[in-house]
């Protein structure tokens, strides 16, 4: 009985539904029972984890409790006149009654010993969560211990501890503050903490993630955590910081991460503060170098150190002193071995763990193909001299050379050791090559020194013992890339002006396609990672020489982009722009599509369009184009066009294609325009005999809408109207820079990869999927790896900012490498190789038939060796087949009169004369010859036999 | 409150998006908790949400009484989450060949709350349907066990006792998948 009961108030008490009486009973039955008090903190414990688990999943879908209304309150409310008088009242009531019960509510929060903290300040959302059940904070309120606040994407919260330190909160912020016998432990499940600890803590005072442990005395702090990683950031005081086996102390200014993370107090950590502008103040006084670790704890700790800038040590600018003026290719790796860190806790090295695509790797001999490779371009040595480099690395590409350039002044023997190793094996030992490799890779001052050119690098030598500067940080392609971005982590940029210039010097033939393109233009590209704002991880910058021209021009500057909401959430793919003039990229495109000697075809085109200019006058200036579902046999591609005017764009296209109508008509074509009506809207679809699709096209607003056929356009109406829209979904939206309508020149949204696996399973011939299934990798497994990612741009007169947001950063470059590796790899495959030998062999087989059809064409029979088609002149030398080790594809007497068989042994290398035919559609392994009969026993042009079904 | 239901029905039977989406949109909750509690999968949980969310604004014509609403959304997600596993048993009977492998990494890259987070998942996936629809309408929308009842069509009582039943259940996976996964440290330990 008394275990029944127990559960039975454990389920209220769990539920948040427990009566004060039934509370009571409860705490007497775990007082008296220790295994069932702890099965009551056991279940506690449950409780925060499912909190915490579903929170994690709710956040996905932004569906969590602080976006979602109660199904029993309906969103909007129109009271009824009548109802006004009563509905004030109420609202007194309720505003006094709340009062009351606020006050009653204070005196049975816990207070003294228990409280831990007062709130002092507070905007937006604050929720405390604690079993089961769930408050709002308010200013004056106090928090005990162990309970978990909530700060929800609008809020803020500060929090003043017992002894008058603060805490602060961002938005989207979850915390506990847990109190122990020698510290005060905040637990910060994700977001943005600051630790404001003017005062001399009661007890140590750490925060706490599950990446790291902060402890801070008197200091200044802040702690961000998220799904990337933890993040410490120091403006005042020092903290120590520990994380895994590795214990490291942060002074003012600096900042440390796990996985690595940013080494300075970053702008953006700082500005949600109400305390950001003694924040800044701090900073800004935090010149100090850091400290050396307390302990050593890996190369990290090496980085900081090295990144420093002190004395007179190498700096950037240093280094870049050092390259040639002409330099015309610059790299700059300011954070290298963070680099190096930050790519093995990468997605991309999760994914070279993955199982199936090492056994896929084994399979094909993968290693030999990397050993190869090593060998080939001495990868091994580079490694091992890129392993010893811990400090900044720049590059420089010039003319016919490069100098690369690396800070080793904290290990310059080990990088030297490494280097040393590498000329010899580089060398195989030869002492003389070695020699003359030494004069353009070697260690001085603590430079890593490697050129291609030993006059290069005595330059360098030359320059550091006069101290004189190149002048290449004097040049304006130096001083346009330090104008585009500021202290870097990585960066790559080109003199792309000197590159045109050269290019027109070499082939003035170029000029049209450098003025059609507007390439011509160009000055510098600047490529960083860290280039911009908010969850941007890959950035570039294109400069003019002026303003932009050509192709380059067809991008208006940035503008609200409305015309995605046509897409649903599962879309794949949509680019969308907005276009300065649509008339002459028309134009422009019209130009290019008309072949361009044909000037007289260019002008009638041109007189045509130009004869209805009311069709691009109404065009407005966005145009999105994406594909819904690139699985379906006909792809859903839909176009959306924004339209300054809908009513002269309809009647001008109506009047175009009754036009067209009647001109087809004459010709003896049926076509015509069907409308039907959906929601309201008129759908309009052209049908055409003998096309595929039937182009369909709607006005929504003041949007065009068009699809491959009415259906598409109606579920663009459909998902319009429902407001199931990608615009509106977490996918899309978490990745874009500000909340709100996105204001861009050009935005790329994709999702390809979710369709990968899909993709391969459909499209995957169903006699090659087993035996492919065998070899290569089950790929499902990119269904883990898969984020949704954009890139945009934003154009301004004389450049344009291009930035990719992907979560994981894999989408776009696996999808931009992918058809590349196929390439590379597929042909060193088993199966690739035996693919291709079979296309070998039918590409053969079928010029031979077509040499022998031509031969009965003049004699009047078919040949009867391979040798009278050689004579003839028909055929210079017999056809090897790719399964005979050269030998020569056969031609022998087929088994009716009058008939030849022509064949390939087949990749089984049995000659069965042509009589057991090779199974196209069965395993590329399979038994039997290729043949082909002529003449085909049904009369149609040549081609390889099939197998018999019924066995004979 | 019957009578502004009802006029905002109306208006959306007249195809008001507006109106459709002020019935709808505030079960977004509702739906995605359900989809997630069938599907077991954020993906196809969030692609089923929108799916319904559509589905919901093209036939919301033919819902009768609008305070039925909340059960309407989850029968509508419970139906086509069906479907949707139907589907997916289909192409996997299908497509056996290439049957989808344990999504896990390896054991020793993770960290302590993927430890946490894959141990949840895993003993929450392996709960009966109904005890993960439950507490996906709990702990994703904060929901009373009111409003679950009035969701689910049971009792208050019935929705406690499936809560607690899912919670027991609950913490016996955990503690089952704890000690495997501390076994299999232990073995690649020794190793």
């Amino acid at each position: 009985m008394t275990r029944e009961r127990f559960e039975h108030l454990l389920a209220d008490q769990l539920s948040g539904e427990i009566t004060a009486q039934d509370r009571e009973e409860l705490d007497r039955l775990v007082a008296a029972d220790p295994a069932l008090r702890a099965e009551l903190a056991e279940y506690e414990r449950q409780e925060v984890d499912l909190q915490r688990y579903y929170h994690l999943r709710a956040e996905r879908a932004a569906v969590g409790p602080e976006s979602i209304q109660s199904p029993a309150q309906p969103h909007v409310r129109r009271r009824r006149p009548l109802a006004w008088g009563l509905a004030a009242a109420s609202l007194a009531a309720a505003f006094i009654g709340g009062l009351l019960l606020v006050q009653l509510d204070r005196t049975h929060r816990p207070m003294g010993g228990q409280a831990l903290a007062r709130v002092d300040a507070l905007e937006g959302d604050v929720l405390v969560l604690m079993q089961g059940s769930v408050r709002a904070l308010a200013i004056g309120d106090q928090l005990a211990r162990s309970e978990r606040v909530k700060v929800g994407g609008n809020g803020y919260l500060a929090l003043r501890l017992g002894d008058g330190n603060i805490i602060e909160a961002r938005g989207n912020t979850r915390f506990a503050i847990e109190e122990y016998h020698d510290r005060l432990a905040v637990q910060l499940d994700h977001g943005q903490l600051w630790a404001h600890l003017g005062r001399k803590p009661d007890k140590r005072f750490v925060i706490e993630t599950d990446r790291l442990r902060a402890t801070a005395t008197g200091t200044v702090f802040g702690v961000q955590d998220g799904l990337a990683g933890s993040i410490v950031a120091v403006a005042e005081g020092s903290v120590s910081v520990e994380s895994g086996s590795q214990v490291l102390a942060l002074k003012a200014g600096e900042a440390w991460g796990n996985p690595a993370g940013p080494t300075a107090l970053a702008q953006d950590s700082i500005d949600w503060s109400q305390y950001a502008g003694s924040l800044l103040a701090l900073r800004s006084t935090a010149t100090d170098p850091p400290d050396v670790p307390l302990e050593v704890a890996g190369a990290s700790l090496a980085t900081q150190e090295l990144t420093s800038e002190t004395g007179d040590a190498p700096t950037i600018s240093d280094l870049a002193d050092l390259l040639p003026v002409q330099t015309r290719f610059f790299l700059d790796l300011r954070d290298w071995p963070g680099i190096v860190r930050e790519f093995q806790s990468s997605a991309y090295a999760m994914l070279a763990r993955e199982q199936a695509l090492q056994k896929w790797w084994t399979a094909i001999h993968g290693q030999d193909l990397v050993n190869e490779i090593e060998r080939e371009i001495h990868l091994r040595e580079i490694l091992a001299v890129a392993g010893a480099v811990s400090g900044r690395c720049i590059v420089g590409v010039f003319p016919q050379h490069f100098l690369l350039l690396a800070d080793c002044r904290h290990n310059e023997s080990e990088v030297a050791a490494a280097l040393g190793g590498a000329m010899v094996s580089l060398t195989d030992g030869n002492l003389e090559a070695v020699s003359r490799l030494r004069e353009r890779m070697f260690v001085i001052d603590g430079r890593l020194v490697v050129s291609s050119s030993p006059q290069i690098a005595a330059e360098v030598i030359g320059r550091l013992a006069s101290g004189e500067p190149s002048g290449f940080t004097e040049q304006p392609f130096y001083g346009k890339v330090t104008n585009a971005i500021q202290q870097p982590r990585l960066l790559a940029a080109a003199d792309l002006a000197s590159v045109v210039d050269q290019w027109l010097e070499q082939d003035p033939s170029a000029r049209p396609f450098l003025d059609f393109s507007g390439l011509g233009g160009l000055e510098t590209i600047v490529i960083s990672p860290s280039f911009a704002g908010r969850g941007i991880n890959q950035a570039a910058r294109l400069s003019f020489r002026d303003r932009r021209y050509g192709m380059m021009n067809w991008l208006a500057e940035p503008a609200p982009m409305h015309g995605f909401g046509f897409f649903s959430s599962d879309v794949h793919l949509f680019a969308a722009a907005i276009i300065r003039s649509p008339r002459e990229m028309f134009f422009d495109l019209l130009g290019k599509l008309i072949a361009e000697n044909d000037q007289r075809a260019q002008a009638e085109a041109r007189a045509f369009f130009e004869s209805r200019p009311a069709l691009f006058d109404s065009i407005g200036d966005e145009i999105v184009l994406g594909v819904d579902n690139p699985i379906l046999p006909l792809p859903n591609v839909k176009l959306v066009v924004e339209l300054a005017s809908p009513a002269r764009f309809a009647l001008e296209l109506d009047a175009l294609l009754a036009d067209w109508i009647l001109r087809q008509a004459e010709v003896g074509t049926l076509a015509e325009r069907r409308i039907e009506t959906s929601s309201g809207i008129e759908i309009h679809t052209l049908f055409v005999d003998g096309w595929v699709i039937q182009p369909s096209w709607a006005y929504v607003d003041e949007f065009l809408v068009a699809g491959p056929g009415p259906r598409f356009v109606r579920h663009s109406i459909d998902v319009m109207r429902s407001g199931a829209t990608i615009d509106r979904h977490p996918r899309l939206r978490n990745l874009l820079p500000t909340a709100g309508t996105p204001h861009f020149s050009l935005m790329v949204y994709q999702d390809i990869a979710r369709a990968i696996p899909e993709l391969l399973r459909t499209a995957m011939p169903a006699n090659l999927r087993n035996q492919v299934a065998e070899t290569f990798p089950d790929l499902t497994f990119l269904e883990r790896f898969h984020a949704a990612g954009i890139a945009y741009a934003q154009a301004a007169p004389d450049r344009i900012d291009l930035y990719l947001n992907s979560p994981t950063g894999i989408d776009f470059n696996l999808g931009m490498a992918g058809p590349l590796v196929a390439r590379w790899i597929a042909p060193h495959t088993p199966i690739g190789q035996q693919i291709d030998q079979l296309a070998e062999a039918t590409v053969a087989l079928e010029d031979l038939a077509a040499a022998a059809l031509a031969f009965q064409a003049t004699s009047g029979r078919l040949p009867a060796s391979l040798a009278e088609l050689t004579e003839a002149g028909l055929i210079t030398l017999a056809p090897s087949d790719p399964f005979a080790d050269g030998r020569p594809l056969r031609l022998v007497t087929g088994p009716a009169p009058g008939t030849i068989l022509i064949y390939s042994i087949g990749p089984d290398g049995i000659d069965d004369q042509g009589l057991l035919t090779f199974d196209p559609a069965g395993p590329t392994t399979g038994e039997g010859d290729l043949t082909i009969m002529l003449p085909s026993p049904d009369g149609t042009p040549p081609r390889l036999l099939t197998p018999l079904t019924d066995g004979s | 409150m019957t009578d502004q239901l009802d006029h905002l029905m109306e208006q959306a039977r007249q195809g008001d998006r507006d109106a459709c989406w002020r019935l709808i949109g505030p079960h977004r909750g509702l739906v995605y908790a359900t989809a997630f509690g069938m599907l077991k999968n954020i993906e196809q949980a969030e692609d089923l949400l929108h799916e319904v969310l559509v589905q919901a604004t093209a036939s919301i014509g033919g819902l009768r009484n609008p305070s039925r609403l909340p059960g309407w959304l989850h029968t509508m997600t419970r139906n086509m989450a069906m479907d949707l596993i139907r589907r997916e048993q289909r192409r996997r009977q299908a497509h056996a060949g290439a049957a989808r492998q344990a999504t896990v990494l390896p054991v020793a890259d993770w960290t302590e709350k993927e430890h946490w987070l894959v141990t949840m998942e895993e003993a929450i996936h392996e709960l009966p349907e109904p005890f993960r629809v439950v507490l996906a309408l709990k702990y994703m929308n904060d929901y009373s066990c009111a409003q679950i009842a009035g969701i689910l069509d049971l009792s208050v009582p019935a929705v406690k006792s499936r809560l607690f039943e899912a919670r027991k259940l609950l913490r016996k996976k955990t503690a089952a998948l704890a000690q495997a996964r501390e076994l299999d440290h232990h073995d690649t330990r020794t190793i």
